[in-house]
């Protein structure tokens, strides 16, 4: 049997009316929430870097990498390490068989190359 | 009273435009035309917030606000309070009093970014509608400050 949600185990909700939206409301709320002092500028600005950041976020994306890594995509040269390591597998790759295909030929001619 | 440009950088977030709203802070921000934004987020996160609680809200609506900004936003832990967030929210539905210790950067970046994951879901409704809302809040608590003088 599955485990009773929180809401099933705390039973029924208590829910509580929202004010009436009058001008007495609104500037209660004012006088309690609306900042003006000289920390607002920075405080808005270092809210603003928050949402761009996350913006820029990928879903799914690991939450320990630093976000400022998040939106840094491939640029045009990302491609160049993986085309470098291939084209030198490739010549390794083509040495080696060279190499090999050279020490067959000079054991058929020695004679030692048929067992 | 705020500024043509201020309502451009909240229109910007209220489009999901953030790259826009970057943009347009930063040149804010360098100019010191930040001055009194506070008002302008206030009203913006009063209004979301209502939006989506229009009627009546439980303490796991409240959690589950915060918590799916968090997950969007914060997946750190490290940039929003959620304690605080909470507290923020529920004053915006009318409870009074939890709020006061809150410190003023942490009350901006709360709002900013609560609005900006219900931005980003597309739950702020027809921008022109909402910012038109904004307006009118602002254009209040402006008589409201021209009233005290």
């Amino acid at each position: 049997m599955p485990e009773p949600t929180y809401e099933e185990r705390s039973g029924e909700r208590v829910h509580q009316a929202t004010s009436e939206p009058d001008p007495t409301d609104r500037r209660q709320f004012r006088r309690e929430l609306a900042r003006n002092s000289g920390d607002v500028q920075d405080a808005t600005n270092n809210a603003i870097n928050i949402v761009e950041a996350a913006r820029l976020r990928p879903t799914g994306q690991h939450t320990e990498v630093p976000r400022a890594a998040y939106d840094k995509a491939p640029g045009p040269d990302a491609g160049l390490p993986d085309l470098v390591f291939s084209v030198v597998a490739t010549a390794v790759a083509a040495g080696e068989l060279v190499a090999r295909t050279r020490e067959r030929r000079r054991r058929r001619r020695q004679g030692d190359g048929h067992t | 009273m705020a500024t043509p440009e201020q309502l451009a950088v909240l229109r910007a977030m209220v489009d999901g435009d953030f790259a826009r709203q970057k943009e347009l802070s930063n040149a804010l921000h360098a100019t010191g035309g930040l001055d009194g934004y506070g008002d302008v987020i206030a009203a913006a996160f009063y209004l979301a917030i209502r939006k989506q609680f229009p009627q009546r809200y439980s303490a796991q609506d409240v959690i589950r606000l915060v918590a799916d900004t968090r997950a969007m936003f914060d997946q750190t832990g490290n940039v929003i309070n959620p304690q605080y967030a909470e507290r923020m929210v529920r004053s915006a539905l009318g409870e009074r009093g939890l709020v006061a210790d809150i410190p003023d950067a942490e009350v901006v970046q709360t709002q900013i970014i609560v609005c900006s994951y219900l931005a980003a879901e597309g739950r702020l409704g027809d921008p022109q509608a909402f910012m038109a809302q904004v307006n009118e809040v602002l254009d209040e608590w402006s008589a409201d400050d021209a009233a005290a003088k």
